[in-house]
């Protein structure tokens, strides 16, 4: 039972990619305050909104690492959600209608960046869609379509559901002994 | 523990014994079949928007395994088909009366149907077409109202139903058994009313077969030919309570148990032993059907055998599988067997240790229905909704929203902790029958099989699965 309650905290964590693609429509303003990113998530199939995700919007530098990620100056990747590049700014995304999420950026001055919108809603993954923006952008918004694209369930968690077969392997050694000590007590007993 | 009895408990057991209650719980099965027909032949082609498909092929089977887990065999009692009896009693007066062959009362032919089900399942796609569900509903009435009409009443549910007897074989994995109150009581019953029949005529009590035609109150007996004080295991019990109202005595009682003791004292038939391996090894194949490897398996075969016919591929698949399953069992059993230094038959060997396949049967087939449930729990309400609509009811606008509401970071976490349990209780049944031997040693040959088979299901379960029924893609596939 104790080695079923350490191993629990390691299942709970078991996460499981987004069951369809999702198309993220990014849309960057210049505001007083600072930069406004909303970011509308859609399911490529269902096309419903996609509610109740973890997103982050984060501004890198574009480091030669980064931008080598990047085909056509566009960011599609899963792995983890560490970027290889300095980030100058970022802020977690609020849910303010089904689907639509808004969050407000620092600004970080004028300037080549990395708008990275990135997605952590299932433990353990992380994947990302993002595009090099200059700021300050245009008096108009900018628009960016990505696609938070393929996701797999980490081996590992694997490797944990099959660690953790020792469980009822190990209580059934433990009831097979048991009961072998116990029939052993009853044999004794009986010729004594 | 044993006096309580679940038929004289407080309003549930009111409604239990309550002569109607069988007909109350077909009622709201018989609508949904109803209504997955009309869906099904005249709604939208788009299986995850349409009822029948939504309804038979995810929240069927969804409750089904929920209710064998917390219950019983609640979805025999609840059985629509049983209603075909009303019209199949009035065609018996015109019809010619067959009894079942006798070398078809066994389970053998419930396999082979069984199998072909699951083969028409992959073929068809039958989960993808609501056309080919709602003929698949059509053809099981069909069969049932057939099967009942020339047949003895329970036949079909005992010798022909592979959903039954899928039911059947799972509920030994239920809490609950029909049991005689006081088995001393059943020794001086004079008619076996419970299995016989019950018919109070002006001239007094009589068994079915006593009374024949004549006036009288009748209580049918047991469809399945249970005797209930010799019922030790829920196989074959549709939970149809007729001997409940059979029994003059008041002496049948629905109680709470523990189903680890089925599975150590009951003694299966060869033919009950090899369903449950067959169900375990067929659970195992529909849930590999579902993701990339077996795709790649079939690519494989397919440049082997030189042919693309997908019949061909999926009966090889099949073959190969389900043998290779019979087979390692066979010699894990026979092994097991020597080492515990006993010799018999091979097959003498399958039934004794077989029996673990029930509770690794049920977590298999559990584990993967979960998922498939849980990905499109939600989809229930909209589908209905567009159903109803279709047929000029006032529902509202579907929400199809609803149908993104999967609680995915819990899938896989609750289907590696059903196949655990199912382990986990498969090497109670290993290890208390290698105890029943004195030989620890072959009930660990036969567990570690067992271990090897609940990886590979792990493995399985770890891959992209198509989310068949569903508006979404797989987990892995954003």
């Amino acid at each position: 039972m104790r080695r079923l309650a350490l191993l629990l905290p390691f299942l709970l964590g078991l996460a499981w990619a987004h069951a369809e693609p999702v198309q993220a429509v990014t849309t960057l303003t210049q505001g007083p305050a600072g930069l406004g990113v909303k970011v509308a998530l859609v399911g490529e199939t269902s096309t419903l909104p996609i509610r109740g995700a973890v997103l982050k919007v984060l501004l890198a530098k574009p480091d030669p690492r980064l931008l080598a990620w990047m085909k056509d100056g566009r960011l599609s990747r899963t792995g983890g959600a560490k970027l290889p590049a300095p980030v100058v700014a970022e802020a977690a995304l609020k849910e303010t209608a089904p689907g639509t999420y808004r969050a407000r950026l620092p600004d970080p001055g004028p300037g080549r960046y990395v708008l990275v919108v990135l997605d952590t809603t299932f433990r353990g993954e992380a994947t990302m869609t993002g595009r090099v923006v200059t700021l300050p952008p245009d008096p108009n918004p900018l628009i960016y379509t990505g696609i938070m694209p393929k996701t797999r369930t980490p081996s590992r968690y694997l490797f944990y559901a099959l660690a953790g077969l020792a469980v009822p392997a190990l209580i059934g050694l433990v009831f097979a002994l048991l009961s072998r000590a116990e029939r052993r007590g009853v044999e004794d007993g009986s010729r004594a | 523990m044993r006096t309580f009895d679940l038929l004289r408990a407080p309003l549930l057991g009111r409604f239990l014994r309550w002569r109607y209650s069988r007909f109350v719980l077909q009622l709201p099965l018989l609508l949904v079949a109803f209504l997955a027909l009309y869906d099904g032949f005249f709604g939208r082609q788009l299986a995850p928007k349409n009822f029948a498909t939504v309804s038979v092929w995810l929240h069927y089977r969804g409750f089904l395994v929920l209710a064998i887990a917390v219950f019983g065999n609640l979805f025999c009692a609840a059985c629509p088909m049983m209603l075909v009896r009303g019209p199949t009693r009035f065609a018996k007066r015109f019809l010619p009366q067959f009894r079942w062959p006798r070398r078809l009362r066994n389970k053998y032919f419930v396999i082979a149907l069984t199998v072909l089900y699951l083969f028409a399942y992959e073929y068809w796609d039958l989960w993808a077409s609501p056309w080919l569900t709602a003929w698949l509903i059509v053809g099981y009435f069909g069969v049932a109202f057939l099967v009942d009409a020339f047949f003895p009443e329970g036949t079909f549910c005992k010798y022909v139903c592979p959903l039954g007897n899928f039911n059947f074989t799972l509920s030994t994995v239920s809490p609950t058994q029909i049991t005689a109150r006081d088995p001393a009581r059943c020794l001086t019953c004079e008619g076996k009313y419970c299995v016989n029949g019950r018919v109070e005529t002006a001239a007094g009590r009589k068994t079915a077969r006593e009374a024949g035609p004549a006036e009288g109150i009748r209580y049918p007996g047991c469809e399945t030919r249970l005797y209930v004080p010799e019922i030790k295991t829920n196989m074959d019990c549709t939970l149809c309570l007729n001997c409940l109202r059979a029994c003059p005595y008041d002496n049948v009682a629905l109680r709470p148990r523990f189903p680890g003791l089925e599975w150590l004292r009951a003694r299966y038939r060869l033919d009950v032993v090899w369903l449950g391996v067959l169900l375990f090894f067929a659970g195992f194949m529909n849930a590999l059907g579902m993701v990339p490897a077996y795709y790649r398996i079939a690519e494989g075969l397919s440049r082997l055998l030189g042919t693309r016919n997908e019949a061909v591929l999926l009966l090889v698949i099949y073959a190969l599988w389900i043998g290779l399953g019979a087979g390692l069992t066979l010699l894990v059993a026979t092994l097991a067997d020597r080492l515990s230094g006993v010799r018999q038959t091979a097959w003498k060997a399958v039934r004794y240790w077989g029996t673990g396949f029930f509770p690794l049967a049920f977590a298999m087939w559990a584990g993967h229905y979960a998922f498939h449930f849980l990905t499109g729990w939600a989809t229930i309400v909209p589908v209905t909704q567009q159903a109803l609509a279709n047929l000029g009811l006032p529902v509202g606008e579907p929400d199809w929203t609803l149908a993104a509401l999967v609680p995915e970071n819990w899938l896989y976490p609750l289907q590696v902790g059903i196949l655990y349990l199912g382990l986990l209780a498969s090497s109670y049944v290993l290890f208390g029958r290698a105890r029943q031997r004195d030989h620890f040693l072959a009930g660990g040959v036969v567990f570690a099989y067992f271990f090897m088979l609940v990886a590979l299901a792990l493995w399985v379960l770890a891959q992209p699965m198509e989310m068949r029924g569903t508006l979404l893609l797989p987990p892995g596939s954003r």
